[in-house]
């Protein structure tokens, strides 16, 4: 699975590693509401700054992120297109699909960081409240959880589903009915398998006895300290930035 | 056809790792069929990823043909170790079909070419409407080396083809490489851990240590070298270890062979 590849090869000492996932999860909401804020160039390049910054403290290549992000580009060009066919001005519509760039970047940074039992675990903790009018939150939580895991999975089986089809190229021109099947077999497969990825995973945590009629779904916890708490204040700041830029200023 | 390595290292750019995980300099030539082998983390799978083009080189040259006219990847079949990244299509038709298609065989010949394929890898056309992930995992790599063969090409790359696969599978698939060297004058090149099977089935080994070249050459000459092996913890075929030790404790030189029938019919002649 991806995220347990890059948690085995990448430094998982790196400050947004060892953030605690309660922090991880209210400063990616923040940052998701933020997102709505972001209207013009200054606050996009605040953003995009705030972005990199994250990676950088993720110390996970860029690369990663940038050759995930790549595997989606037909879909950034077929959104931007239909924005600007709903009578969107071509910038607003730029920014609208950077605005969706940004949220799968946001994905990649808490999926990437954080192991599936302390994910689990901290979207389980959040809805805790909703447990009090009898709604079952494990079971929204193991879905959130493969809800985030896909788009980083669909991407990756994207990835290597092209990898291979580039190493296997027959033709030197391909025919227009070609071109359309590959599109349709890379679309369609790689959905297939990363479905069929994610049923393995949740068979898997059944196996590691997870489940959501158990008292205890988690079995390591990490403890809350003043550096979650800085961190949460840095970003509840841009938030309160981006806000006050888009309103007031 | 040959490859040529020169001074070609490779180092993971997603890895904090800086040293090299390979390093070497080798000719791979036509019409052969090369073992590569050494311990786990020596550089092998890293080595096939780098001769089918799925990885570019760090530093160095791969030249794949002749200087005037570099052969493209698509004369290279890859079958990975891992077979998660090995298929395209779904369903084993998908997979055969689109390869086919790929490269150009009219609907006619793309039938009569599945089959044929299916046969030399020992399956038959049941197998055509099946899941490739519902399948056993000696199967999965048994259509993942029909995948490569269907498009003939003309450099054969090996990654672990024995995992999964019965004696009898693995018999097979010796006699099926032995035909395609000697009448398709294929290149072929097998990296793994069964040194029994390479030992069988290749002219030349290569053994990898630390992403170097520890020991090259005729593969007896190779294998010959017993203690040199053990000291990367290597082990040599049963069947020359078995010579070896009869030379030691008898003095008698039975010689190498390759099949075990043929070592029992030496022995046999010595004994009477």
């Amino acid at each position: 699975m991806l995220n347990d590849i890059l948690l085995d090869l990448y430094d998982s000492h790196s400050f947004f590693n060892r953030r605690h996932i309660i922090s991880k999860i209210i400063v990616t909401l923040l940052l998701f509401i933020s997102l709505f804020f972001v209207r013009s160039y200054i606050s996009l390049l605040f953003y995009l700054l705030v972005l990199i910054l994250l990676i950088f403290l993720s110390n996970i290549p860029i690369s990663l992120y940038l050759r995930l992000l790549w595997q989606g580009k037909c879909f950034y060009i077929v959104l931007y297109l239909i924005y600007l066919l709903c009578g969107i001005n071509p910038l607003n519509s730029a920014i609208m699909v950077l605005r969706i760039v940004f949220f799968i970047v946001l994905i990649f940074l808490l999926v990437f960081t954080t192991s599936y039992q302390e994910l689990i675990c901290g979207i389980e903790r959040i809805l805790k409240p909703l447990s009090l009018i009898h709604i079952d939150t494990k079971a929204i939580s193991f879905s959130t959880f493969l809800g985030l895991q896909f788009i980083p999975m669909y991407l990756d089986e994207l990835y290597h589903i092209k990898k291979i089809m580039k190493l296997r190229k027959g033709k030197k021109r391909t025919s227009f009915q070609f071109l359309i099947r590959q599109i349709k077999m890379l679309v369609k497969n790689a959905f297939y398998k990363t479905i069929s990825k994610m049923e393995q995973l949740s068979h898997i945590m059944e196996i590691r006895l997870y489940s959501t009629k158990a008292h205890k779904t988690y079995y390591q916890e990490m403890r809350f300290t003043c550096y979650d708490g800085l961190f949460i204040t840095a970003i509840l700041l841009v938030f309160i930035l981006l806000v006050l830029k888009e309103t007031i200023l | 056809m040959e490859i040529k390595c020169k001074n070609v290292t490779y180092q993971d750019p997603l890895l904090d790792y800086q040293d090299s995980i390979l390093d070497l300099t080798y000719t791979f030539h036509n019409n052969q069929v090369y073992g590569i082998i050494g311990p786990s983390g020596s550089g092998k799978t890293t080595l096939l990823e780098l001769l089918s083009k799925e990885k570019i080189p760090s530093n160095g040259t791969i030249q794949i043909g002749s200087e005037k006219k570099n052969i493209s990847s698509r004369n290279i079949g890859y079958l990975h170790q891992n077979l998660d990244y090995q298929f395209i299509g779904l369903t084993v038709e998908e997979e055969l079909d689109y390869l086919l298609e790929s490269f150009s065989y009219r609907l006619k010949e793309k039938n009569k070419r599945i089959k044929e394929v299916l046969m030399m890898v020992g399956l038959n056309n049941d197998y055509l409407n099946r899941n490739i992930e519902t399948l056993s995992h000696g199967e999965k790599r048994k259509i993942g080396l029909a995948s490569i063969l269907v498009y003939n090409p003309k450099i054969i790359l090996l990654d672990e083809p024995t995992l999964g696969l019965s004696p009898k599978d693995k018999k097979e698939l010796m006699r099926l490489l032995k035909r395609l060297k000697n009448k398709y004058h294929k290149l072929i090149i097998i990296a793994g851990h069964d040194i029994d099977f390479i030992h069988a089935v290749c002219d030349s080994i290569c053994v990898l240590d630390q992403g170097t070249i520890y020991l090259e050459g005729n593969k007896y000459d190779v294998f010959a070298k017993e203690e040199q092996l053990k000291q990367i913890h290597m082990k040599v075929p049963q069947i020359i270890s078995f010579s070896n030790l009869v030379y030691k404790r008898t003095k008698i030189n039975i010689g190498y062979r390759d099949d075990i029938n043929d070592l029992i019919k030496d022995v046999y002649r010595y004994v009477k």
